[in-house]
């Protein structure tokens, strides 16, 4: 399997979001989380310079701005004020949680295979790979972990995956609309974080399975 | 015999003990201190070898036997496999007899640990086994998958600059690199897995394997454990140097300064995470060991999905 | 009993494929008929699933190391566990005859595959297209032998002369003074990290019943007891012996010490051959 280089920029950025499954240290994963996003937004940056439009420039950038630097300092600081280190437990050990995210690689590349439209470069089924795979780990984190920062974390790999697919498969949403979802995802992550640091205060705990009982 | 078998030799078995003087000096000046000289660890190995022997009274001729036969084996690595980017060896080395020559030099540790009849060699000649389970599929599937995109098992051909079938791969080469270094510093005893400096025999995984030698048998144990860190380190930083497109049409030269800088890079970097990381507990060890082998089956796609 | 161990110690090696031995040169053929395998078929599941096999093999390669070692090191190296243990003398000379005789086959064998792996060649055609294989491999441990051989004279020349001062203490045993035999690793307490890994396959458990009038400062009697109950040695193993000896103790009663019932036997089955000889 030949790579060109940014073939390689794409599965890159699919291995730093797979890294995130394999531990559940929220600094590490948050640091891991900004690693992907930065690779992401040179991605964007990269299919700009390819295709010669300008706007993605813009875009890469704010994208860069909004979610490798703002979301994991914001998270961060969460983190800080909840006191949480190490995330409570998921429902499966680490490490079979990071081979399922290698399978579930292996199962998108023979999916993307399938799907056709090609955008960027003439065989885009790398890229396509990629941003199925991201959907995927974002999906198993929310779905395997227990602390509400991880399931934040996860969403936001969720929606870095559908981006990364509307840029390598088809012409790229166009300006106004990305701006929005990533106004809309600044929005979503302040007012998770406000209502985790309210959660924490009245419930003492953010442990998602404690919070299914009723109180009366 | 040209000039270049009998220097080779000598600068390949040297270089081990340069490296881990640079780890330390690297480690020392984290820790706000001078350090010794980057020659030291070689003064050390002569002044063992000249000095007397402490033997237990249920030590056997397996405690000697053991450590000399480790040292030869570690010997016969350095000067076959291609760490230094050179394929000249003495014997024609493949991946599996490259990996089997390394349980050689295991075993032979966990007989040296378990002869003097020493508790603490007991755990951790155990807790060894256990590490080396979780890491031999990681670095046989990176090596393996490898060998089935060059189309190839002799090492010498796989890692020279020349064979034409690996030039492109430089995602599969990135991967192998990062599995083996991780896989590398599990195998090394080195931070985060275990502390090589630590004194408290509770926490020792390698220290307390070697706890019982002295003398002749010391300067052995660490010559050994300085020519299995060169060894590893040189083979991951080879994958990462062929990762590395324009490199493989410069010229020899220039290959071989590259490798021998990347070697002392990665031993630098050794050096830094031991100043900055601390000890994984010993149940996350697993969790650790699991990203080599998930580097390992990321790399086994790369080698299914080839032609 | 220094020359058994000798013996055992080259028959472990063997047996954990450690060059230059027999069992390398078997278990790198298999590694390079999987590897081959691999390289020639273009199915994507077929090769993953040869790839997996060679990972799985060097695990299971890396459990018979620890299996081994704790075999020689706990049987024949180390303090003696055991009064028998510590009064166990080499065997006398005709037994030794056997065991080398194997040991040197290991070495052999290991060392020149080439005794062994002509005579394979009609059987690997048979299961071949013949064109596929040109030439099977041979492990190249004549090499490895040779050059390991060497550089152990030149390291054990290192550690072993020139007469230096020689010292004998006790084993470091944290001040403790000198520690029982009870004090070693056992084998139990060696296999509890790799078992414990394989926890639910074997169902390892490990019960400790700690007794005394305050058990956590000042114990006065530990017991410490772990089962191991592995899935196909009870499931399939124990119901089919159990079966044999079922059928052997029944078949007991067949055999009187009658004389009577002995001949009434022969009779009868000369009656049935006569009979059947004639109606086939």
């Amino acid at each position: 399997m030949e790579l060109s280089p940014f073939q390689l920029l794409e599965v890159m950025v699919a291995v730093a979001a797979l890294l995130m499954l394999g531990t559940t240290n929220v600094r590490t994963n948050l640091t891991m989380f900004a690693a992907h996003t930065t690779f992401l937004a040179i991605t964007a940056a990269a299919v700009g310079h390819i295709r010669h439009e300008h706007t993605l420039y813009a875009i890469a950038i704010m994208f860069f701005l909004i979610k490798a630097v703002g979301a994991p300092y914001f998270l961060r600081l969460i983190m800080k004020t909840i006191e949480v280190k190490l995330d409570i437990g998921a429902y499966i050990p680490t490490p079979i949680a990071l081979h399922t995210g290698i399978i579930l690689m292996g199962v998108s590349y023979l999916l993307a295979r399938e799907l056709p439209g090609a955008y960027v470069s003439a065989d885009a089924t790398y890229g396509a790979a990629a941003s199925l795979s991201l959907i995927f780990v974002g999906v198993l984190m929310m779905v395997t972990r227990r602390l509400a920062l991880s399931q934040i974390v996860g969403f936001l790999v969720l929606e870095n995956g559908i981006f990364m697919f509307t840029l390598v498969k088809t012409h790229g949403m166009p300006m106004a609309v990305e701006m929005g979802i990533l106004l809309d995802v600044l929005v979503v992550v302040m007012i998770a974080g406000l209502l985790l640091f309210r959660i924490k205060k009245s419930f003492e705990h953010i442990d998602v399975t404690k919070l299914t009982e009723l109180r009366d | 015999m040209t000039g270049y078998h009998v220097i080779f030799p000598i600068f390949a078995l040297s270089l081990p003990l340069l490296l881990i003087g640079v780890i330390r000096k690297l480690k020392a000046r984290f820790q706000n201190r001078i350090g010794a000289p980057l020659y030291q660890p070689l003064i050390d190995v002569i002044k063992f070898l000249k000095k007397g022997q402490v033997i237990s009274e249920h030590a056997s001729l397996a405690l000697g036997g053991a450590s000399a036969l480790s040292c030869a084996v570690c010997m016969l690595l350095t000067l076959s496999a291609p760490w230094l980017g050179v394929a000249h060896s003495i014997i024609p080395l493949d991946i599996f007899t490259f990996i089997y020559l390394l349980v050689f030099v295991r075993l032979a540790t966990l007989l040296v640990a378990i002869d003097p009849n020493s508790p603490f060699g007991g755990f951790g000649a155990s807790r060894e086994v256990l590490l080396s389970v979780l890491v031999e599929p990681a670095v046989m599937l990176c090596l393996v998958s490898l060998a089935v995109a060059g189309k190839s098992t002799m090492m010498s051909q796989l890692f020279s600059f020349s064979d034409s079938a690996l030039l492109h791969h430089s995602g599969l080469w990135l991967l192998a690199g990062c599995g083996l270094y991780i896989s590398s510093l599990v195998e090394l005893s080195r931070m985060p897995a275990d502390d090589p400096t630590t004194h408290l025999e509770l926490t020792m995984t390698h220290e307390a394997m070697i706890l019982e030698n002295s003398g002749p048998n010391l300067a052995a144990v660490q010559y050994t454990a300085a020519m299995k860190l060169a060894v590893l380190l040189g083979i991951s930083g080879q994958c990462f140097l062929h990762a590395i497109g324009p490199l493989w049409t410069a010229g020899a030269v220039v290959q071989v300064v590259a490798s021998c800088l990347t070697v002392v890079i990665l031993a630098g970097s050794i050096a830094v995470i031991e100043g900055t990381v601390t000890k994984l507990r010993w149940t996350k060890l697993p969790e650790f060991i699991a990203y080599a082998v998930g580097f390992g089956l990321l790399c086994l796609f790369q080698a299914i999905g080839g032609a | 009993m220094p020359r058994t161990t000798a013996l055992f110690a080259i028959a472990a090696f063997s047996v954990c494929a450690i060059p230059p031995f027999s069992g390398f040169a078997s278990k790198w053929a298999i590694y390079q008929s999987l590897f081959q395998f691999a390289s020639s078929t273009s199915l994507p599941l077929v090769r993953a699933v040869a790839l997996i096999a060679i990972a799985l093999l060097s695990a299971v390669g890396a459990l018979s190391v620890g299996a081994f070692a704790k075999a020689l090191g706990l049987g024949f190296l180390g303090r003696a566990r055991s009064k028998v243990a510590a009064n166990a003398t080499d065997p006398g000379g005709v037994s030794l005859i056997g065991q080398s005789i194997l040991a040197l086959s290991c070495i052999a064998l290991g060392a020149l595959p080439i005794l062994i792996m002509p005579l394979l060649v009609p059987i690997v055609t048979l299961a071949h297209t013949p064109a596929a294989l040109a030439a099977i491999p041979y492990a190249p441990t004549a090499p490895v032998l040779i050059a390991l051989a060497l550089l152990t004279l030149l390291c054990g020349f290192a550690i072993f002369a020139r007469p230096k001062t020689v010292r004998t203490y006790s084993t470091w045993e944290c001040g403790f003074g000198s520690l029982a035999p009870r004090g070693t690793i056992a084998s139990g307490s060696f296999a509890r990290g790799f078992a414990g890994m394989f926890g639910p396959l074997l169902r390892y458990r490990t019960e400790a019943k700690i007794k005394g009038r305050d058990r956590r400062h000042f114990p006065e009697s530990m017991v410490v007891e772990t089962e191991i109950k592995p899935p196909i040695e009870t499931y399939i193993y124990a119901p089919l012996l159990g079966g044999f000896q079922l059928a052997g103790k029944m078949l007991t009663n067949l055999q009187t010490a009658s004389i009577h019932v002995h001949l009434l036997y022969v009779f009868a089955s000369i009656f049935g051959l006569l009979v059947l000889g004639r109606f086939l």
